[in-house]
Order: C-alpha cells, then sequence, then structure tokens
C-alpha cells in the first residue's frame, strides 16, 4: 500500500515536470516565431523606408531643378514667389515628373502620397556691414524645401499607412539687379559718362551720341560715380576665365553667352567672331577685347561688360550691343575704338580714346532696357544644401 | 526523454539563430551591393549617367549580369570579401518630362549559384537633371 503510494506521487511529480516542460517549450517556440516574425517585418519595413527615401530624395532633385530653372524665368510662378518675398511665405509646388513615375519605384499594392512646400525662412536685404541695398527687393536669403512622403499599403483594399519620410533642405539665394541699382533705380541711365574727361561730342564730333527723349542731365561730379559697388551681390566671385568658359557662362564652341546676374573673373577676356547674347547679365573682368559681333538674342537680353583694371578694346566696326564700362581707382579705365565704333547700349570710362586719323565716325546709341529696373533683377539659388534633416542614409 | 526533447530544441534554436544571423548578414550585403551604384550614380548626376548609358560607367556596366570585385579598379572603391558571393545587374532607363530629364536606375542582386543566402533583391530610384 505504502509502496503503492510512493510510485504515484512519483508519478505524479515526473508528469507535472513534463507539463512545466511542454509549457516551457511552447512559450519558448512561440516567442522564436515572434521572434523571426518580427525580424521579417523589420525587414519588410527598412525595404519600405528605403523606398520611400529615395523617392523623398527624387522629389527634391525635381524640386531644385525647377527652382533653378523657373527663378530664371520672369513668366514663373516660384520667380514672383521669390522676388519680394517675406520670411515665412509658403508655395506648394508641383513636381509632374515624380507624380508620372513614381509608380515605377513602388511595389505592387502600395501606392504614395507626397507634397513639396518652398518656403522663405528668412531675407534680409542689406549687407554684412549692415548696409541697406538701394532696393529693398535686393538682398539675401533662405529657402526650405519641405518634401513629404507616405507609403500606403493597398493590399488588403484600404489604405494603412506603412511609412512617413520627411525631408527639409535649406538653400541660400540672392536677389540682385544688373542695372547697379541706386535710389532712383538704375545707374546706366545716360549713353556716355565720362568720369575723368572734358571732351564735348556736338554734330561735328567724330563721336555721333544718340541722345533718347527723358535723357537725364550729366551728373554734376562724374567723377564720384561707383558702380557694381557691392560685391556682395555679385553671383560669382574671383573666377578665372576658364572657369567661366567651364559653366557655358562664355561658350565659345556655339559662341554664345549665357549671361545670369553678376559674374566676376580676374583675367582679360577676348571676344573674337560673332557672338550671341542670351539672358541678363554682368561680366566683371581686367581687360576686354572685342573683335568681333555681339548681338543679343532678343530685345530683352542685355549684356554689361566692365573693366576693372584694364581697358576695353573695341577692334570691329560690326555693331555691339552692350553697355561697356572701363572705370578705375587710377583713372586709368578707357574704351579704346580701332575702327568705327557701333555701339548699342551704353558707355561709360575715366576717358575716351578713339582713332581719328581714318576719319572714322563713331556712333553710340542707347539701349532702352537699360532703362527697366523692375527687369533687372536676378534670383540665384545655391546649388548647395546649408541644411538638412529627414530621410536617414 | 523530456531531456532529449530539450536538448534538440536549444541545438534547434542555437542552429536557426546561427542561420538567421548569416541570412540577416547576407542580406546586408545584397543590400549594400545593391545600393552602391545608386549612391554613385546619385553623386555623378544623371547628365554623367546618360552620356554613357551604351558603354556603361567606370567599371558600372548596364544590362548584364556582372560579378563584384572586392576593389573596384575604375573607381578604386573597396568592398568585402564575402560581397563576390553576389553578381549584380544594372538598367538604367531615361526619363523625361517636358524639358525635364531623369533616369531610372534598377539595381538586381543575386547570389551566385552555389551560395547559400536570400534570393534576388531589387533596388532602384530616379535621379532627376540638375541645371
Amino acid at each position: 500500500m505504502l509502496f503503492a503510494s510512493r510510485q504515484y506521487r512519483r508519478q505524479g511529480s515526473v508528469l507535472l515536470l513534463a507539463i512545466f516542460i511542454a509549457i516551457s517549450l511552447t512559450i519558448l517556440s512561440l516567442s522564436y516565431f515572434r521572434m523571426m516574425q518580427a525580424a521579417r517585418n523589420t525587414d519588410h519595413r527598412l525595404g519600405q523606408q528605403f523606398v520611400a527615401r529615395e523617392i523623398a530624395l527624387m522629389l527634391r532633385e525635381e524640386a531644385m531643378a525647377t527652382i533653378q530653372r523657373d527663378c530664371r524665368d520672369r513668366r514663373s510662378q516660384i520667380f514672383w514667389f521669390m522676388l519680394g518675398a517675406v520670411a515665412g511665405a509658403e508655395l506648394e509646388m508641383r513636381l509632374p515628373l515624380a507624380s508620372d513615375n513614381l509608380s515605377r519605384l513602388l511595389q505592387p499594392g502600395f501606392s504614395c502620397e507626397f507634397s513639396s512646400r518652398l518656403k522663405i525662412v528668412n531675407f534680409i536685404n542689406y549687407d554684412h556691414k549692415n548696409r541697406l541695398y538701394a532696393s529693398d527687393k535686393e538682398g539675401h536669403g533662405v529657402l526650405a524645401v519641405h518634401i513629404e512622403v507616405t507609403l500606403l499599403d493597398e493590399r488588403a483594399g484600404g489604405k494603412s499607412t506603412v511609412i512617413k519620410e520627411t525631408l527639409h533642405s535649406q538653400y541660400d539665394y540672392m536677389v540682385a539687379s544688373i542695372l547697379s541699382l541706386d535710389s532712383r533705380g538704375s545707374s546706366l541711365l545716360r549713353p556716355l559718362t565720362l568720369r575723368h574727361d572734358r571732351q564735348t561730342f556736338d554734330s561735328y564730333s567724330s563721336l555721333q551720341v544718340e541722345a533718347y527723349e527723358d535723357e537725364p542731365d550729366a551728373p554734376e561730379n562724374p567723377a564720384e560715380i561707383e558702380l557694381y559697388d557691392r560685391i556682395t551681390l555679385w553671383r560669382l566671385r574671383n573666377l578665372r576665365l576658364a572657369d567661366l568658359e567651364q559653366m557655358l557662362i562664355i561658350d565659345r564652341e556655339r559662341k554664345i553667352l549665357n549671361l545670369y546676374g553678376i559674374c566676376h573673373c580676374n583675367d582679360s577676356i577676348e571676344f573674337a567672331g560673332d557672338w550671341q547674347i542670351r539672358g541678363k547679365g554682368v561680366i566683371i573682368a581686367n581687360s576686354f577685347n572685342i573683335t568681333g559681333v555681339l548681338k543679343k538674342f532678343s530685345d530683352e537680353d542685355l549684356l554689361v561688360l566692365y573693366a576693372r583694371k584694364g581697358k576695353i578694346t573695341v577692334d570691329t566696326s560690326e555693331k555691339v550691343e552692350a553697355a561697356l564700362i572701363a572705370i578705375n581707382d587710377s583713372r586709368s579705365g578707357t574704351v579704346e575704338s580701332r575702327q568705327a565704333l557701333n555701339l548699342s547700349g551704353m558707355l561709360l570710362a575715366d576717358y575716351l580714346n578713339l582713332d581719328n586719323r581714318s576719319n572714322n565716325q563713331h556712333h553710340i546709341s542707347f539701349d532702352k532696357a537699360l532703362l527697366n529696373a523692375d527687369n533687372s533683377y536676378q534670383i540665384s539659388v545655391s546649388p548647395w544644401t546649408n541644411f538638412r534633416s529627414g530621410a536617414r542614409n | 526523454m523530456v531531456l532529449g526533447l530539450l536538448v534538440i530544441y536549444v541545438f534547434t534554436l542555437i542552429s536557426e539563430s546561427t542561420r538567421g544571423t548569416a541570412s540577416a548578414y547576407q542580406q546586408y550585403l545584397a543590400e549594400q551591393v545593391a545600393r552602391e551604384p545608386l549612391e554613385v550614380f546619385r553623386f555623378l548626376g544623371s547628365i554623367k549617367v546618360r552620356e554613357h548609358l551604351n558603354k556603361g560607367i567606370a567599371d558600372y556596366k548596364f544590362n548584364e549580369w556582372q560579378k563584384i570585385e572586392t576593389v573596384s579598379a575604375a573607381s578604386g572603391i573597396e568592398r568585402p570579401e564575402d560581397a563576390t558571393a553576389f553578381e549584380r545587374k544594372i538598367t538604367v532607363t531615361p526619363l523625361s518630362h517636358k524639358d525635364m530629364e531623369a533616369i531610372l536606375v534598377q539595381v538586381n542582386v543575386r547570389p551566385i549559384q552555389g551560395s547559400s543566402g536570400l534570393d534576388q533583391l531589387t533596388r532602384s530610384t530616379i535621379i532627376v537633371n540638375q541645371p
């Protein structure tokens, strides 16, 4: 009897132990399979996160390409949004390339919603020494591009959010006029001004200056004229000629000047042959040598050549459609014409050196595109990101 | 018997865990092998890649399965030894919308036959021309 009771007790203990171990094994198995499932879900989630991140990067690239294109187009919404914008202004952007092609990045059963917003973070119209610019539209700003991407899972019929990705980037931008504005507007309002030369030209002179209606009087003290002295408004500074050529601002192969804003080059520049002027811009260099045609592609295009250290030599009788400026602190800035000068634009120099030996008749007519200060603003957005958050690598 | 079951379970768990770790490592390697050309092409820009659509760029060939080298002779990019267990196929498709141009880059990565690990992995991106 006693022996039987002990045997039952032992069997009961073994049974309890077996049940305990079975329960433990079940719990362990369940936890292991849950862990494996979680690992698979994490893999899937990381894959989706990669897709969302790539979409955000693509949207930012399209947004930047659109901004770079549209800020040069006066007919675009972005140009007018950025011209005169104040901090906090926002604009929703349309990105048609992304809308058409995003589905190529998505797995079957998934869809994507996105938004792209521009925001002016800040804008100041003074330089690093707190000197206000002549126009309150000129200045420096920070532009933010805010991208939001939501991936949706539509496999179960409805739409459930899989992942959200945001990408916030900021870029510097600058608004500058190419007409070196003063309080009255354009500074390039007279067809001919000489800072340190008292020559006078009348109808019998070898130089004929074509006046226009409402032409302003000559400045009382031309020696005080300073142009393009706010170097913080120069878009490019201290470049070499090779840089301008590499950036196709001077496209020697196609003989096109692709102008935009104020560009400074620390070299002498020669324009030989027939050149076409596209866009509006100022090229500041040590000196210039023009031996061919400089022709505007359209009436709105505008070229200003500013020699800061030497002279501008014009060795052609062909028409030159440009504003020529040759002034410097040593008063040696001059425009030298070796043939009959035919200039459409304006001329500003310390003194003038026209060839009279071969009875050449020189001619200067004023280009009225130089009057329009409102059309002279150029917006440059830096391609370099100065702040970025979101869309982890 | 109970102890035997427990031992079998523990061994299974350890072997599964080892296999899972190896699989995760293979997945990670494949992911990096797939992302590499996407990041390089994004850096180069789509204009540069478009210029080399027919002949490939650096030692990235297009539209063919290519073995992964530990060191790229053209670019100097170094990869771990285990990456040679994969091969990669890069496909570039030009895209455009009015004056906006872009490329769709698709990278497929699969283990070389005989290698254990994962199935084919695909990663894609769109790179837009920057003016």
